[in-house]
């Protein structure tokens, strides 16, 4: 596990040399034909994601982020439901 | 590189306000979040009273508070969102020595769909654990 600082946030990059259990490769791969044929798939790197919404709906959302109203909220949400809890 | 981002960094993607090393894989790479990240939002975001979403949107204009809640109720085409069809095949052949849970093991198999890196806010000894297990890279980015 190799680990490094980077400019706003930490990378815990690890190997890229891990080989997958065959069985797992093979369902992977077979998940992979099923997202293409279903079209799931988004588009290749360089089509720059740009929010859709107004200036102002973009600061009330970040307005509730900074106070903390939506880490408040999701303590409520994994409390009732574990499944959608940090582990 | 194509990442997988948490509730909370596709959130401020919405915002105008990830972090910058989110805002670059979303300026130049390819973004996707996870269905159980989606849901934690969108439960969050649907909660009412003192200090929630709702409360605060209330002051925007009415196009704006119907912007917000069709963004989050559609999500922009430019996230990439694997439905369960595709993704449960490889949860249910994970093996980790440590149980994951529902939030975790889809974030695993769609990392390892999409050949993506995990990015997260907040970091998970577990799923970090587990990434490093079947070879995915992740990142903590604050």
């Amino acid at each position: 596990l190799k680990v490094a600082g980077v400019p706003g946030g930490t990378l815990l990059h690890v190997s890229t040399g891990v080989r997958l259990d065959p069985t797992l490769a093979d369902v992977v791969q077979r998940a992979r034909l099923r997202a293409a044929e279903a079209g799931e798939l988004v588009g290749s790197a360089g089509t720059e994601f740009v929010s859709p919404l107004s200036p102002a709906a973009r600061h009330a959302i970040a307005e509730w982020i900074v106070s903390g109203g939506y880490d408040s909220a999701v303590a409520a949400v994994v409390t009732d439901d574990p499944d959608l809890a940090h582990q | 590189l194509t990442v997988v981002v948490d509730d909370h960094l596709l959130l401020s993607l919405l915002a105008g306000t990830a972090p910058d090393l989110t805002a670059h894989e979303a300026a130049s790479g390819t973004i996707y979040t996870t269905g159980c990240w989606y849901y934690r939002l969108a439960k969050a975001a649907a909660r009412t009273g003192r200090g929630s979403l709702s409360q605060r949107i209330t002051e925007l204009s009415p196009t704006d508070q119907v912007q917000v809640r069709s963004t989050l109720e559609g999500l922009p085409a430019g996230i990439g969102l694997l439905g369960w069809r595709t993704v449960v095949p490889i949860m249910a052949a994970l093996r980790v020595p440590q149980a994951l849970n529902l939030l975790n093991a889809e974030a695993i198999a769609v990392a390892l769909l999409t050949s993506a890196e995990l990015m997260v806010s907040v970091d998970s000894p577990l799923l970090r654990a587990s990434a490093a297990e079947v070879g995915v890279g992740y990142l903590v980015v604050t």
